[in-house]
């Protein structure tokens, strides 16, 4: 069985590309258009094992989305990767101290996207 | 430095012109580079134009400093009410115009994200091909299997069929065997025929001896004689039937002889060798089928293979797609900066009172950076900013941070 993955960014062409990468991968996706509505998702019941979240987004940004979610209990362990064009190095400290597992930087190429991925996903088996 | 002639509205057409030079500077190389250096030639055109004008004959209370506004130091702006018509109008056209830039930005955007859509579209539509192809093959393999133990048990069938007709083949030469003893029989029991013969011709001729001593007796041998007749009849009927059914027995066994003789050679034939030729046939249909399932297995490991560096390649594209993204949020950025700059000089033509200055969106604009590409840009055609020593060549980013 897939594992899933619930990608969160505000640019359409960016979900409609990772999606393709991972699926063509064999994982299974879920999006959302900002944190706010991630949120909402994992309150419903979306047990995604992996979350990979943009930090510059409307409405609820990347940092509070990682916050929001770490409060969840079901989410307290999923990893959760950053993918953004931020450079601040104090937001990158702020997401660790969050709880985020790693920060990437964009533009990632798909191999590496999948390997990091495949690295960080065995602790949320 | 402070100067106290005022800021000819020109100056400021050129300060803006310079200032949406940074900010196009600041977005994507290559067009927007190349507005940045139309913007930027365009403000040195402006500046050329007109030498600084005299001062006005009046400078009322609303004056402030340039550099409050423009940043470029020292020069002191007349209040709104005092710009004459013609240089109001300047700065109005410059609205169109930055509302043309942002419109620009945004077909831009749109475009390249269509474009993006479409590129990932046919990159789906390659995985699912080259999956499709995957699975096909995997099916003919899948196929190939059965076709290969289908005819395995037929093989499990006719070897089983095979020993039986051999065992049936023994059970026969051994009936064979019982006949032809039989016919063997047959033949001595034409010996007890022979001697019944000689019996009865015997018998015959002592009835013709009995009959010529009966009739030298005269009468008194006539009932002799008469019993030498019925026996010499009755030997002649003995020896006819002996001879008769002499004659019958060797036929029968004959012809008995001659069925067995010509049953006996083909005897083995036609069963086992058929079913040996079955088998032989069989085998090597099994064995081809087998070579073919072997050659089908590596062209799938090859199809797989193949599929993985698609899927790697086809990864990569996508990938590299990501650059819309950056592009969107800096062209984004700069429309954005564009929108105030538009918002300032509105305020600049209708003689705003309180404004911000030119420098403070610069400086805002600076401060809102987030990719370090931005902030070399910035320095590069902005300058104040904090360019490394090196601007040309940029700093390897580190794009993977695991905690």
């Amino acid at each position: 069985m897939s594992k899933t993955i619930l990608i969160v960014d505000d640019s359409p062409t960016m979900i409609m590309s990772l999606r393709s990468t991972l699926e063509m991968n064999g994982f299974a996706v879920e999006s959302a258009s900002d944190g706010a509505r991630a949120l909402a998702m994992l309150e419903g019941g979306l047990r995604p094992h992996l979350i990979i979240t943009d930090i510059n987004m409307p409405n609820m940004g990347g940092l509070e989305f990682i916050r929001g979610a770490r409060a969840l209990p079901s989410c307290r362990f999923t990893p959760i990767l950053t993918l953004t064009t931020e450079s601040d190095p104090a937001k990158r400290e702020e997401s660790r101290r969050l709880g985020a597992t790693g920060w990437l930087v964009k533009p990632l190429s798909g191999p590496d996207l999948v390997g990091v991925v495949r690295q960080v996903l065995p602790a949320a088996a | 430095m402070v100067f106290a002639r005022p800021l000819h509205p020109r100056r400021w057409l050129a300060g803006a012109l310079l200032l949406a030079a940074a900010l196009a500077g600041a977005a994507v190389e290559g067009a927007w580079a190349s507005a940045a250096l139309i913007c930027a030639a365009a403000a040195a055109f402006v500046l050329a134009q007109r030498p600084r004008p005299a001062p006005p004959p009046f400078i009322g209370p609303m004056k402030r400093r340039a550099s409050d506004f423009l940043g470029f130091g020292g020069v002191t702006i007349l209040g709104p009410a005092d710009l004459p018509e013609p240089l109001r109008e300047d700065i109005e056209a410059t609205l169109p115009f930055l509302d043309t830039l942002r419109g620009q930005i945004d077909g831009v955007q749109q475009d390249v994200a269509q474009g993006v859509m479409a590129v990932v579209e046919q990159v789906e539509v390659v995985s699912r091909l080259s999956t499709g192809q995957r699975e096909r093959i995997a099916h003919s393999l899948s196929g190939v299997s059965t076709m290969r133990a289908a005819v395995a048990v037929p093989g499990t069938i006719i070897a089983r069929l095979s020993a039986m007709l051999a065992e049936r083949d023994r059970m026969i030469a051994g009936n064979y065997q019982g006949l032809e003893q039989l016919a063997q029989e047959f033949h001595e029991l034409r010996g007890a025929v022979d001697v019944i013969s000689q019996v009865a011709d015997k018998a015959f001729f002592l009835a013709v001896n009995a009959s010529v001593e009966a009739h030298r007796h005269g009468e008194a041998g006539k009932a002799f004689g008469l019993i030498a007749t019925e026996m010499r009849a009755l030997a002649t009927q003995t020896a006819e039937g002996a001879r008769n059914v002499g004659q019958r027995i060797n036929s029968f066994a004959d012809r008995m002889q001659a069925q067995i003789s010509a049953a006996m050679p083909g005897r083995n034939d036609a069963g086992t060798q058929e079913v040996a030729r079955l088998m032989g046939e069989l085998d090597a249909a099994q064995a081809e089928i087998a070579a073919i399932s072997a050659r089908l297995g590596e062209l799938i490991a090859i199809m797989e293979a193949g599929h993985g560096d698609l899927v790697h390649s086809l990864s990569d594209i996508l990938g590299r797609l990501q650059f819309e993204d950056v592009m969107r949020q800096r062209l984004g950025q700069v429309g954005d900066a564009l929108g105030d700059l538009r918002a300032l000089a509105a305020e600049a033509a209708d003689g705003v009172d309180g404004r911000r200055s030119v420098r403070d969106l610069l400086e805002d604009q600076q401060r809102s950076y987030v990719m370090e590409s931005q902030k070399v840009v910035h320095a590069v055609f902005g300058g104040g900013g904090e360019a490394p020593a090196d601007m040309a060549a940029e700093a390897p980013v580190r794009r993977i941070e695991l905690f």
